[in-house]
C-alpha cells in the first residue's frame, strides 16, 4: 500500500510492520489528506503487532498534515488495537518541534527521536 | 467592523532599523491554481534569509543555518497557506514582506478577502489570544476529530505554540469595501 504525490512517497513497509513517509507533505486541506487518512486507518485496523510511523525521511509536513496525524491519533486511541511507536529526526524542525505533540492525543504512544 | 482593527501583538515598524528588508509581490490565483507555488516560495525566501544564520559550529547565540532554513519555510509555508486559501475578492494581491532586525526576523504577510471571512478571521484571532493556546490546540484537535470542525487556527497555534512566534494581525477596511489582513509574525533571531 502506498501514497505517491511530485514531492512525497508514503508507503507501508510489511515487515517492519511501518508506515515510511518521505519528502514534503504540504497538501491543501483536509480534503487533499483524505487518502492518507484511509490509508492510515486502513492500515492500523489491520495491524496485529504495534504500527511504526517513520518520519525520519519527511522533510517538511504542513499543519494540515499535522492536523490528519493527530485526528489518526485521536482515532486509534478510542479502539487502542495495536500500540503506535513513531519515529523522528532531530535535525528535521516539525520533528523535533511538534511530534511530541502526538503524545498529549494519546499517552501510551511511543516517540523516539534521534 | 471598525475601519481599522489590531489583534495580538502587532508592532509598527520604524523602517530604518532593519539590516535587511525584502518585499515579495505575488498572485493569490496562481498559488491556488497550482499549490505547489506555496512551497516554492517559502523554501526560495526560507532559503535566502538562512544565509544570515552562522554555520552549525558557530551557531552559539542563533540557529544554525540548516535548522533556520528548515524552521523559516514551515513558518513561511503556513503564512502563505492561508493567503493562497483565503483571498476570496476579485483583488489578489499578496504581498510578503521580510525585516531583519538585529534580535528579531519579522514576517509581513498581507492580501485581500470579504467582510464576512474577516469578521470569521477575527473571532478566531480573539479565541487564540484569550485561551491558554497549548490547551486550545489539543482542544481543537479533539473537536476536530470529533466532527471534523474545529479545526481554524491550528497552523497559527503550532507557530505558537512549537515556534515561540508572536502573532498580531491587522484587519484594515479598503475603499472597495473589502478587507486588507496583514498578519505579522515575530521570530527570535538572535538570543538577548
Amino acid at each position: 500500500m502506498e501514497i505517491k504525490g511530485e514531492d512525497y512517497h508514503v508507503h507501508y513497509n510489511n515487515a517492519k510492520n511501518a508506515i515510511e513517509f518521505s519528502g514534503t507533505l504540504r497538501l491543501r486541506d483536509s480534503a487533499e489528506y483524505q487518502n492518507l487518512s484511509e490509508m492510515l486507518q486502513s492500515v492500523y485496523n489491520n495491524a496485529s503487532a504495534a504500527l511504526v510511523l517513520d518520519f525520519k525521511n519527511l522533510l517538511f509536513l504542513n499543519s494540515s498534515g499535522i492536523n490528519t496525524i493527530s485526528k489518526f491519533i485521536i482515532n486509534a486511541r478510542k479502539s487502542a488495537r495495536v500500540q503506535i511507536k513513531i519515529l523522528g529526526n532531530n535535525e528535521v524542525s516539525w520533528q523535533q518541534k511538534s511530534l511530541r505533540n502526538l503524545q498529549k492525543l494519546w499517552s501510551s504512544v511511543q516517540i523516539q527521536i534521534d | 467592523m471598525d475601519a481599522v482593527t489590531v489583534l495580538g501583538n502587532f508592532k509598527e515598524q520604524a523602517k530604518e532599523s532593519a539590516l535587511s528588508d525584502s518585499t515579495l509581490m505575488l498572485n493569490s490565483a496562481d498559488m491556488s491554481n497550482n499549490w505547489r507555488r506555496v512551497s516554492l516560495t517559502a523554501d526560495y525566501l526560507a532559503k535566502y534569509y538562512s544565509y544570515y544564520f552562522p554555520y552549525k559550529e558557530k551557531a552559539l547565540f542563533t540557529m544554525s543555518r540548516s535548522e533556520a532554513e528548515n524552521t523559516l519555510s514551515f513558518v513561511i509555508n503556513e503564512l502563505i497557506e492561508n493567503t493562497a486559501k483565503y483571498s476570496n475578492t476579485s483583488k489578489k494581491n499578496v504581498t510578503i514582506k521580510l525585516s531583519l532586525e538585529e534580535k528579531n526576523l519579522f514576517f509581513h504577510i498581507s492580501n485581500y478577502i470579504a467582510h464576512d471571512t474577516a469578521q470569521e478571521f477575527i473571532d478566531i484571532c480573539k479565541e487564540i489570544f484569550e485561551n491558554n493556546t497549548e490547551e486550545l490546540y489539543i482542544k481543537k484537535l479533539e473537536e476536530n476529530a470529533e466532527t471534523g470542525k474545529g479545526g481554524s487556527g491550528l497552523g497559527y497555534l503550532t507557530l505558537i505554540n512549537d515556534y515561540d512566534i508572536g502573532l498580531g494581525f491587522k484587519f484594515e477596511k479598503t475603499q472597495e469595501k473589502i478587507i486588507k489582513v496583514t498578519v505579522q509574525a515575530k521570530m527570535k533571531y538572535k538570543e538577548e
